[in-house]
C-alpha cells in the first residue's frame, strides 16, 4: 500500500531552523510509536524517533491516519502537531495525490471560453476574464513628440473579443514582430481601456512613419462578474 | 449588396436593408447607415454613430465597392461560448435576422454551451 508523505523544515518559536532535532511520531489513537518509512512503497523502514538533517529538514512516510509529532527541543516539548497524512500527500503529489478533489470556488474553474473575429477569451468561475488577440491597423506615426514621432491621436475602437464588467481591466499591447516594416523602430507606448469592450493605444517611433498595415497583439485581464 | 457576417462580442442584435441603407438594431433602438456614397476608390474607415449604444466597428466592420459597382459589407453577429468563424458571403436580399450565419469550429476545445445571438436572443 502506498503511504502518505510528511515533510517540513523544523524551526523553533523564533523561526530558527533546528538541525539534529530528535522527532518522535506517535499514533493519536493509542500514543504508540508509529511505523515510519523512508519511501512511499514501505520498503525502507525509518527509525522513530529520527533526527532532522543539517538544514532542519525532516521527512517520513506513514500509513493514513492522525499522528502526534513531538520534538525534544525545549521549544517543541509542549507543542503537539496533529496531521492528516492524506492532506499532506495531496499537497506534495505522489501516489496518493488526488487533484480532482482539490477545492473549487463557485463551481467549475472555467465557466465559458471561445473565440470570435476579435480574439480568444476565457471566463473563470471566480469572475476573472482573460482575453487576447491580434489586430492589424494602418496608422501613420508622423506627429512630432519631443525627439520622437507618434500617431496624431490615439488609435481608438479596437474591439476586445468580449466585454469586461467595467473598464478597469489591465491591458497590454505589443507590436507584432512578423511585420517587414521597420520591426524594431515602432513601439506601443501608451494603452488604455476606452470602454468595457474596446481599447485605444498610442505608437512611438524614432522616425517619421507613413501609414502602413502593421500587426499588434493585445492581452487583457479583468472581471466579467 | 453582398454581406459577410463575423462573430464578435457585443454587436448589434440584427439588421435590415433598403437599397444601400443598412438599419442596425441594438438595445431597443435603431439607426440607419447610408452607404450609397461609398465609391469604388474609397477606403472605408467607420460609420458615424449618433443613436446606438455600441461602437461603430460592432455595427459595420468593413465596407467597399468593387469595380463592378457592387457594395460589400462586413457585419457582426454576437457569439458566446465556442470558437466562431465568419459566414459565407450572402446576398442582402436573403438576410434573415433570425438566422445563425457565423460558423462553429468544432475542432477546438472550449468550455460552456455554444451560443449565438439573433433577433430572438441567444440560440
Amino acid at each position: 500500500m502506498a503511504l502518505a508523505h510528511f515533510q517540513r523544515t523544523f524551526t523553533d518559536a523564533a523561526g530558527n531552523i533546528k538541525p539534529g532535532l530528535s522527532v518522535t511520531v506517535r499514533r493519536e489513537s493509542d500514543n504508540g510509536l508509529a511505523a515510519l518509512f523512508a519511501d512511499a512503497g514501505s520498503v525502507t523502514p525509518k527509525s522513530n524517533p529520527f533526527n532532522t538533517d543539517a538544514n532542519g529538514y525532516g521527512s517520513f512516510y506513514v500509513t493514513d491516519g492522525r499522528y502526534r509529532i513531538q520534538a525534544t527541543d525545549i521549544d517543541w516539548r509542549d507543542t503537539d502537531i496533529f496531521i492528516s497524512p492524506t492532506f499532506y500527500a495531496q499537497l506534495a503529489g505522489g501516489p496518493l495525490a488526488n487533484f480532482t478533489a482539490m477545492p473549487q470556488v463557485g463551481g467549475d474553474p472555467i465557466v465559458e471560453s471561445g473565440s470570435n473575429a476579435d480574439g480568444e477569451w476565457t471566463r473563470w468561475a471566480d469572475g476573472t476574464q482573460v482575453v487576447y488577440g491580434r489586430v492589424q491597423r494602418s496608422i501613420a506615426i508622423s506627429t512630432s513628440f519631443g525627439s520622437f514621432f507618434r500617431n496624431a491621436s490615439f488609435e481608438s475602437d479596437t474591439n476586445l473579443p468580449l466585454s469586461f464588467l467595467v473598464a478597469d481591466y489591465v491591458l497590454t499591447v505589443v507590436r507584432q514582430e512578423d511585420s517587414i516594416l521597420d520591426p524594431e523602430d515602432i513601439g506601443v507606448f501608451q494603452v488604455f481601456p476606452e470602454s468595457t469592450g474596446a481599447f485605444a493605444f498610442f505608437l512611438l517611433s524614432e522616425t517619421n512613419q507613413m501609414a502602413a498595415i502593421r500587426g499588434y497583439s493585445f492581452h487583457a485581464v479583468g472581471r466579467w462578474k | 449588396m453582398k454581406i459577410t457576417v463575423i462573430p464578435t462580442g457585443t454587436p448589434v442584435t440584427h439588421y435590415a436593408f433598403s437599397g444601400e441603407t443598412i438599419t442596425a438594431f441594438c438595445k431597443g433602438e435603431q439607426e440607419d447607415f447610408d452607404l450609397s456614397s461609398l465609391v469604388a476608390s474609397a477606403e472605408f474607415q467607420s460609420v458615424v454613430v449618433d443613436t446606438l449604444d455600441t461602437s461603430p466597428s460592432q455595427i459595420i466592420r468593413e465596407a467597399y465597392r468593387d469595380d463592378a459597382g457592387e457594395l460589400h459589407v462586413t457585419l457582426c453577429q454576437g457569439a458566446g461560448s465556442g470558437h466562431w468563424e465568419a459566414s459565407d458571403v450572402i446576398d442582402s436580399e436573403s438576410y434573415n435576422p433570425d438566422t445563425v450565419y457565423v460558423k462553429l469550429n468544432q475542432e477546438k476545445a472550449f468550455s460552456g454551451t455554444p451560443k449565438v445571438f439573433t433577433r430572438q436572443g441567444a440560440v
